[in-house]
């Protein structure tokens, strides 16, 4: 319960950042030299960073960019593994053979290492990361719809369907894919909290969204030079908030999960 | 029956690394970048890039140039490195070991926390220790490897003054007491010529990295461990043997961990893979000079034959491992 509270402030917070925090202008990456590393205060919670940006209101943008990448690159991952995952399970043979072959070429691949080979490639960037990382992810979704729409395709409701001349097109979208949306949902919500783990690390080596964006990784990584001279907010911010973004995304996909199995 | 099984499974195992091979080459080769121009700098003039283009085989069509690479990489040749020029298999030489070692380091520290750790939570499931450990697992999970590493170096290099900041071995000590390198592991290396003070700067310069790797493992095995051991102590022969009154320790250790720990050790071997490449933040924040920092600085430069190589040699230890995972599962469980 916790953690979905959680969830829905940072949802809230990248929804609504510009109207949450005085400093919107800073918050998309206008600096104010003035205060530069200015400790916490009432006035700036979070402190100032290294250009003099209210933190609280770079830290609130930064959700923007986390959630957006990471729902884009789970909603496209989700999309292209339902598509192999649905065509292999449902047509079988050869079909089913070559893409089951194909996903264990990608899913050979540590996922990190993909998307930074794949980063690398493209260049940094929003979308490059964005394109990486599905690349990098699709494959798991792939194998688990495919197992899910094979452990239905042989239960009379099936059959039935077929003897009753219902096409395979229909039979794949309205009775073997419904059966595999339960699992999809509790796997896609626990990687939103992963692909922001992964992708905040991207970002942290300079391959990820550039400057001036709100990014959580980028934060963190331009402002580790000032946390061992003691401004330790520049960076203690940032990463308390991937923490808490990954950390309510890991706990509801697990409740999701406890209440898809009844236990 | 069986051995059809093993054959199989090496076949595929075989097919998946020609097919990594094949799309890394693709991807990195579609690429708009001229390996060429980088290789021969930015003053090179164009006949020279011209000249290194034909000595690198880059005027060769497409197919011809993957034969090759290919024909290269069964000689254990991954070409050189543009911007250093050195050969990427003697870097790896020097950097796969570093990596390993900071590795094993951090899975005998998760190992050893986390499995008994997860006996105790599972012994004593919804007691305080159970839960105190369940939220620090799933905290472990969640946070960001660079930030615990920036933390970690905050606390024991900047306020307590404990541990050193990074590198692998104090300036001082590698001029007084240098590494004699036998193996390419340190901490054995010093330990085989008899030289303790390299050693312990050695082992105090290897505490933080490896504490951060470990975070992440430690909490997935403690939980599995927790789960398995739930599981185990619920079936009928622990209760069979808690009726015939033998001691609560005897019952834990002997009858549920048996059961309780090979899936705790797949898990573990699994994730061990992902280690290797997932220790890059670490080795770039604690200027670890292993594969992860070596394949950074190559994205850097757009380097790309030490990119290709970091992750060619991943994969394969990744593909390795649950190669040999699914063996060993298919040896001792008849059912396979």
């Amino acid at each position: 319960m916790g953690a979905l509270v959680l969830l829905g402030a940072v949802v809230m917070a990248a929804l609504f950042a510009p109207l949450l925090t005085p400093y919107a202008a800073e918050g998309a990456g206008l600096p104010n030299m003035a205060h530069k590393l200015l400790p916490p205060s009432l006035e700036h919670p979070f402190g100032a960073d290294e250009m003099g940006r209210d933190l609280l209101a770079r830290v609130l943008y930064g959700a923007r960019t986390s959630l957006l990448l990471a729902a884009l690159v789970v909603g496209s991952s989700v999309a292209m593994g339902v598509l192999v995952g649905l065509a292999a399970g449902a047509a079988g043979g050869w079909l089913d053979e070559t893409a089951m072959r194909v996903t264990d070429i990608f899913l050979a691949f540590p996922p990190l290492l993909l998307a930074i080979l794949l980063v690398a490639v493209l260049g940094g960037g929003f979308s490059s990361a964005v394109l990486a990382l599905a690349i990098a992810w699709w494959p798991f979704y792939a194998v688990l719809v495919r197992g899910q729409v094979v452990s239905v395709r042989r239960l009379p409701f099936i059959e039935a369907a077929q003897a009753t001349g219902v096409s395979p097109l229909r039979i794949a979208w309205r009775h073997l894919l419904p059966n595999a949306l339960g699992p999809l949902l509790v796997q896609a919500t626990v990687d939103i909290g992963a692909v922001i783990l992964v992708a905040s690390g991207l970002s942290f080596i300079g391959l990820g969204p550039q400057p001036p964006t709100a990014d959580w990784g980028l934060m963190i990584a331009s402002g580790r030079q000032f946390v061992l001279s003691g401004s330790w907010w520049v960076a203690g911010f940032p990463g308390l908030a991937i923490l808490v973004t990954a950390l309510a995304f890991a706990v509801v996909g697990d409740a999701l999960r406890a209440a898809t199995h009844g236990g | 029956m069986r051995a059809e099984y093993l054959l199989r499974r090496l076949a595929s195992a075989v097919l998946v690394i020609v097919g990594v091979v094949t799309l890394t080459f693709f991807a990195v080769r579609l690429t708009p970048s001229d390996p060429a121009r980088l290789y021969a700098g930015p003053r090179a003039r164009p006949e020279q890039v011209e000249a290194l283009r034909v000595r690198l085989g880059l005027d060769r069509s497409l197919p011809e140039q993957y034969v090759r690479y290919l024909a290269n990489l069964l000689h254990g040749d991954f070409g050189d490195s543009f911007k250093t020029r050195r050969s990427v298999r003697e870097d790896l030489g020097i950097f796969l070991p570093a990596t390993l070692e900071l590795v094993i380091a951090a899975y005998a520290l998760a190992l050893c926390i986390g499995i008994p750790a997860g006996i105790v939570a599972g012994a004593q499931a919804t007691r305080a220790f159970d839960k105190a450990t369940g939220v620090a697992a799933v905290l472990g999970a969640s946070a960001p490897v660079f930030a615990l590493a920036l933390l970690a170096q905050q606390i024991f290099f900047n306020q307590l003054h404990w541990l050193p900041l990074n590198g692998r071995l104090s300036a001082d000590v590698s001029i007084t007491h240098p590494v004699t390198a036998i193996t390419g592991f340190w901490l054995l290396d010093t330990a085989l010529t008899g030289n303790w003070v390299a050693w312990r700067d050695v082992a105090a310069h290897l505490i933080l990295p490896a504490l951060v790797v470990a975070i992440y493992p430690l909490a997935i095995i403690l939980r599995m461990t927790r789960n398995s051991m739930v599981d185990a102590l619920r079936q009928p022969h622990i209760v069979v043997a808690r009726a015939k009154g033998l001691p609560a320790r005897l019952i834990l250790l002997r009858h549920a961990l048996r059961n309780a720990i090979l899936p705790v050790l797949t898990v573990a071997g699994l994730s061990f893979a992902y280690a290797v490449t997932g220790s890059v933040f670490v080795e770039v924040l604690f200027r670890w000079p292993g594969v992860g920092a070596y394949m950074a600085d190559a994205i850097v430069s757009k380097d790309f034959p030490p990119i290709m190589a970091v992750t060619l040699v991943s994969t394969v230890i990744f593909v390795a491992v649950t190669t040999a995972v699914d063996v060993v599962r298919a040896v001792l469980d008849p059912r396979v």
